[in-house]
């Protein structure tokens, strides 16, 4: 089996094809050694920690597979120049009538979630961390499975680096690998900034209301209570302590109703994705509105928090 | 009238962040004019503890004119107040996000040559002439806080680094554009960057010296 053809199956950029091209010739002598650069490959990750079985089995590179195991994304660090993701929420076809397969679909639907790849749903919590302005729920398990992979994809980088076997193709391939390292680096620091610009926004909120503390990771927690300190500490010191004794607290509420406790505005837009039957809402009016499946709605966060934390709708 | 200085301190804490980008110095701290705010509100104060005690309660409650007094008197110091954390608050904002910019290096920040290498003709205070004595302390604070939430993911990837747009290459072409001296790369490798240089490497490695001025993306 030639180096090269399981590369061209996967439609990879053009780049890769001229190089393929040019080095058509050396193919053949390359192909004797790929296997064996595919071995070492194997033998530097020690866990076989992914039970996904290959279809293209021994033929792909298990560097580029073996965390971000979709094809799609060995494509998207093969176009960089493109530079834009290759993780968008992948909206299916609204496949129409037949309400009798309706629960049918449903449950595949949810297998679908399941078996989607740890980058894929990172993708799906960034986006939707961005696209609200509440607080959501921290995915630890999801950020430490990555982090996790990500660091024995280093190590395994390092290893075949500085291995003097690896050869330029092999070299090449492994600055996919890494790019995509990068990105998904990339992600998960957005996602953890995204939520601390928010903690510290809503940091005496969240501090005050122990009911929403489970949506958060220790550290998070710990960190937004002692930003709040720091930040009363800073205004005491600054303004407070001149002022009459009547106006030092910082937790008063104004003749308006307005309270000096930032609270997430629930009443912000957001854009969804129905990705089941999310039934009726009643609109400000009193209109109502159907939340049929596949399609999508700007509306008020505060009517559909509950479709979207439990993963029914999507945010875009 | 009651509440103008506070009017005042407030617009002028608007306009300067209506143009954040090309990103301004921030302004200096408006100590006094936060001095006097904080004097008018206390004798707003005591004007209403002296006016209350001396008339009384039953007066309270006919006088209208008194009351009619007390209540503009108690608007007027909840709404210096108001203004005055506002003010802080907005400070605030922008203390982080110049924390943010330099990819949390305090000491970066806070070196008095960075301003000045970066706008030398503009007489714009250095960041650290600007903050009052409370903010420094609100900033190393804020330092402090952020080190040790971002140690946790420190032996992965470093949450500082900037997050303006997805990572497109993993090879940058840089230019030296300040002396940075010998620097220890990771992986072991030593690079001496001198001024007028131009080097191939890996972005991640390098990206905290592009934030800080040393290189420049060519």
């Amino acid at each position: 089996m030639s180096f090269f053809d399981d590369e061209a199956e996967d439609s990879l950029s053009p780049e890769l094809r001229s190089v393929r091209g040019a080095s058509s010739s050396r193919a053949q002598s390359i192909g004797a050694s790929s296997s064996s650069f595919l071995d070492r490959l194997r033998s530097t990750v020690s866990p076989d920690t992914d039970p996904h079985s290959y279809p293209h089995g021994a033929d792909r590179s298990r560097a580029s597979a073996s965390i971000f195991d979709t094809e799609s994304n060995l494509e998207a660090s093969a176009s960089t120049s493109t530079s834009h993701f290759g993780f968008t929420p992948n909206h299916q076809p609204d496949e129409e009538g037949d309400q009798g397969e309706d629960v049918e679909l449903l449950e595949e639907e949810l297998r679908e979630m399941e078996e989607m790849d740890d980058v894929k749903r990172m993708g799906m919590i960034w986006v939707k961390e961005r696209g609200t302005n509440d607080i959501m729920g921290w995915e630890g398990d999801l950020i430490d499975g990555l982090f996790d992979k990500l660091e024995q994809q280093q190590k395994m980088v390092t290893t075949l680096r500085s291995d003097p076997q690896t050869s330029e193709e092999e070299h090449f391939k492994l600055m996919l690998v890494q790019t995509e390292m990068e990105r998904v680096k990339y992600l998960v620091r957005s996602y953890v900034r995204t939520r601390l610009h928010k903690i510290e926004k809503y940091s005496q909120y969240i501090t005050l209301t122990p009911s929403i503390h489970h949506l958060l990771s220790g550290a998070e927690l710990s960190h937004a209570r002692r930003y709040t300190e720091l930040l009363h500490t800073h205004y005491q010191h600054s303004v407070l302590d001149s002022l009459p004794e009547w106006l030092r607290k910082m937790d008063d509420t104004y003749g308006d109703g307005l309270s000096m406790v930032t609270k997430p505005n629930k009443n912000m837009p957001v854009l969804i994705y129905c990705r089941r039957d999310c039934g009726e809402i009643t609109l400000e009016g009193g209109e109502r509105a159907a939340l049929a499946r596949g399609t999508t709605h700007l509306v008020k966060y505060r009517l559909v928090d509950r479709w979207i934390s439990l993963g029914w709708a999507e945010v875009l | 009238m009651y509440g103008d200085l506070a009017l005042q301190l407030v617009t002028a804490s608007h306009r300067s962040t209506l143009s954040t980008t090309p990103q301004l110095p921030l302004p200096k701290y408006a100590l006094p004019l936060i001095l006097s705010i904080c004097l008018e509100t206390r004798q707003l104060g005591t004007s209403i503890s002296t006016a209350a005690e001396t008339h009384g309660q039953v007066s309270l409650s006919q006088d209208r004119g008194l009351v009619c007094n007390l209540t503009v008197q108690h608007l007027a110091a909840r709404r210096n107040k108001r203004c005055l954390l506002a003010y802080l608050s907005t400070r605030v904002g922008g203390v982080k996000e110049r924390w943010w910019d330099a990819g949390g290096g305090l000491a970066y920040l806070l070196s008095p040559s960075t301003s000045v290498a970066v706008n030398p003709d503009l007489d714009a205070p250095d960041l650290r002439s600007a903050l009052s004595p409370q903010e420094l302390d609100f900033l190393r604070g804020y330092n402090n806080l952020m080190l040790d939430y971002k140690s946790d993911f420190l032996d992965v990837l470093d949450l500082t680094a900037g997050i303006e747009k997805p990572p497109g290459e993993l090879m940058v072409d840089v230019r030296v554009i300040k002396d940075a001296g010998e620097v220890i790369l990771e992986g072991g490798e030593r690079v001496e960057f001198r001024k007028g240089e131009r080097f191939r490497l890996a972005r991640s490695q390098v990206e905290r010296l592009i934030v800080q001025g040393f290189l420049e993306e060519v």
